[in-house]
């Protein structure tokens, strides 16, 4: 079968009614969580994976991405309304958002937002459908050595394109794959940094990490912005729609910017946010008003939140086809498919067509109730943003714990969450980004096996690591993203100089 | 010292613990001996290089900072750690009720005291609704997921 006929396949499954139950149920919870400042994507997914522990991998998936996506829109109503991104995604869209609110244009910004967020989406769906099968025959060329490779391009560069100081990142890093060694080595069966605790012989579950570090932690830094009493908020819309004016002006931006936030989106450590930005910069350069921008010009809302979109419907590919997640929102998913015994990577495309292509499929329909929800459905939806986070954050926590008990069903694992989310905060508190972590915990035992593998089939040779052309490539890769923020130093260095000459 | 000193230092200290384990770690009996600590002991070594890399950068930036503005940067223990010391105790008796009074209570337990952390004494009765609120609709739509939670004394939830 081709693409299309196994897109086709996967409709007749995503649209069962059930998956079309629990896309909606994750699209509106995944809103609602996306709404609340600081709580991402990642947290959103992340404290409702639980909801999805006894369901089937389809609707368990769908769900996920419903989340994924509806925290995605979720994320940009705070932007606009309040001025407050739900995440790093969301934070383009406070630039001119948030001024057109002022203005009292808030129905037209939540609109080609949801539009914009929509066509963003469901192109890059298309590109994902037709992409997706050709990376993952590639990747089947791939062996131990040049897995480790690719692990160790994906961790690279997520540590190296961190915001702040790079070699915290790669610090944030190493200690992930340190937590993934610590039990019974798989292939030795040699018990590892366990200290004597039985707990942990089994290893350190990567989800009670995600819950910790994405939702305990997430928490504990927005304790700083819990505010006394309720935010005023715009609850009552007009017609939330464009005029035709406002969409001559957005159909380019939105155009120019769904390609460029899905070609971010595949970049292992790029993402949602760099897509964002990057595209209203973009726009910016690119407008004959651009002393508009920042002051409420509705392309500046549009490009942004196309790229946006489309960046995480990107992601997805390296996650699916390779098994590698190049950002913290796809680690979380990730998680989420190892969690229900699948293993993502070039095999699962053969193997399990049904759950590939129905989830596939799925964010074509999430796409679309995604758009129904926050269009009409607006004004109901920001309500929840005038409940106070001093009420909402205490219930948030008390998600994280019932979600860490569905995993291990033992209070140990309390434990665990509450010094991973501690060591997470302090983490966060003092520059160190917590993604590389993450990730390094999610493909840390799979990096290790394959660097042993391909030593034990090479006898202790190193040289393996350096005999295919793929591994040449990867291994510049790896090089290129370490030396990155190097040149990107030296750059800026040069500009300045160049300024001041 | 300020936050990043600290959790440098920290750091650097993880690198060492884990390092000094690694080597401790016992031969594996199936395959190469060394084998199980290769992986461990270069991150070990990566760990501790960098921290280093790290308390020097800190250091320097420390001596500006001084020059500066001192206490930029620094620890203080303010409302907000308050609030963070006491979720982080709140959830240790959470871990330590929940099985002996079950989900329902050990949840309004903590979701009160959270509640009151945040918002003082005066809603007590707006915190106690919401508390016994999330407990009871998280208990049902948890177990009828298939996701069983401990119950109560009672017996009952």
């Amino acid at each position: 079968m081709n693409s299309l006929e196994l897109l086709m396949h996967g409709f007749t499954i995503a649209a069962q009614p059930m998956n079309i139950f629990w896309v909606t149920l994750g699209g509106v919870l995944g809103t609602v969580i996306g709404m609340l400042p600081g709580l991402g994507p990642a947290t959103g997914v992340a404290v409702l994976l639980p909801l999805t522990f006894t369901m089937g991998p389809v609707a368990a998936l769908v769900t996920m991405c419903g989340v994924y996506y509806g925290a995605m829109y979720g994320g940009s109503r705070s932007s606009i309304l309040i001025n407050t991104p739900g995440d790093g995604a969301a934070i383009a869209a406070t630039y001119d958002g948030y001024p057109m609110t002022l203005k009292g244009k808030a129905a037209a910004a939540l609109a080609i937002s949801a539009i914009a967020s929509f066509i963003g989406g469901t192109v890059s769906t298309v590109f994902i459908a037709f992409t997706a099968i050709p990376v993952s025959q590639f990747a089947l060329k791939f062996g131990p050595a040049e897995y480790f490779l690719l692990y160790l391009f994906a961790l690279s560069a997520t540590a190296s394109m961190s915001d702040g100081n790079v070699l915290k990142g790669f610090v944030s890093m190493v200690v992930g794959l340190m937590i993934a060694t610590i039990g019974m080595d798989p292939q030795s069966g040699v018990v590892r940094f366990t200290f004597g605790l039985l707990e942990l012989q089994g290893g350190v579950d990567f989800l009670i990490v995600i819950i910790a570090i994405f939702a305990f932690g997430e928490v504990l830094k927005s304790f700083k912005n819990i505010k006394d009493g309720k935010i005023k908020i715009q609850k009552k819309f007009g017609r939330i729609w464009v005029t035709k004016e406002e969409w001559r002006r957005c159909v380019w931006p939105i155009i120019r910017s769904t390609p460029l936030g899905f070609i971010i989106g595949v970049l292992p450590g790029a993402g949602g946010t760099i897509a964002s930005l990057m595209s209203y910069n973009n726009e910016k350069s690119l407008s004959k008003h651009p002393e508009e921008f920042g002051k409420g010009a509705i392309e500046g809302v549009a490009a942004p939140e196309a790229a946006n979109n489309a960046a995480s419907v990107g992601a997805l590919i390296p996650m699916l086809a390779l098994g590698v997640p190049g950002s913290g929102t796809t680690a979380v998913m990730m998680g989420a498919l190892m969690m229900l015994g699948l293993q993502p990577g070039p095999t699962l495309f053969q193997q399990q067509t049904d759950i590939v292509w129905g989830l596939i499929a799925s964010m074509f329909i999430g796409n679309i109730i995604l758009a129904i929800v926050n269009l009409p459905m607006a004004g109901l939806l920001v309500r929840v943003l005038s409940v106070p986070p001093k009420i909402l954050y205490p219930i948030v926590l008390g998600l994280t714990f019932i979600g860490t008990y569905a995993i291990s069903f033992s209070t140990s694992s309390f434990f665990l969450l509450l010094i991973f989310g501690v060591f997470g905060y302090f983490m966060t508190k003092a520059g160190f980004p917590t993604s590389p972590l993450v990730l390094a915990v999610i493909v840390g035992t799979s990096m290790e096996q394959s660097f042993r593998r391909a030593y034990k089939i090479s006898n202790g040779d190193l040289e393996i690591f350096t005999r295919s052309t793929i591994s040449k490539v990867l291994i510049v890769l790896v090089v290129g993203a370490i030396l990155l923020p190097g040149f990107k130093y030296l750059y800026q260095q040069y500009k300045q100089k160049r300024k001041t000459v | 010292m300020n936050i990043s000193m600290v959790m440098s230092l920290v750091m650097t200290a993880i690198g060492f613990i884990y390092t000094f384990s690694t080597f401790a770690l016992p031969d594996a009996r199936i395959g190469i001996p060394y084998e199980p600590k290769v992986f461990p002991g270069v991150l070990g070594i990566c760990l501790i290089a960098m921290g280093f890399v790290l308390i020097i950068q800190e250091m320097s930036k420390l001596k500006k900072t001084q020059q500066t503005d001192a206490a930029k940067g620094k620890f203080k223990f303010d409302a907000n750690s308050r609030n963070i010391a006491f979720t982080i105790l709140n959830g240790l008796l959470y871990a330590l009720l929940f099985n002996p009074l079950g989900y329902v209570f050990s949840t309004i337990v903590f979701l009160e005291i959270q509640l009151y952390i945040f918002r003082g004494l005066k809603p007590w009765k707006n915190s106690t609704i919401v508390a016994v609120v999330f407990a009871v609709v998280a208990y049902i739509l948890f177990t009828s997921l298939g996701i069983y939670l401990p119950t109560s004394p009672f017996g009952f939830i």
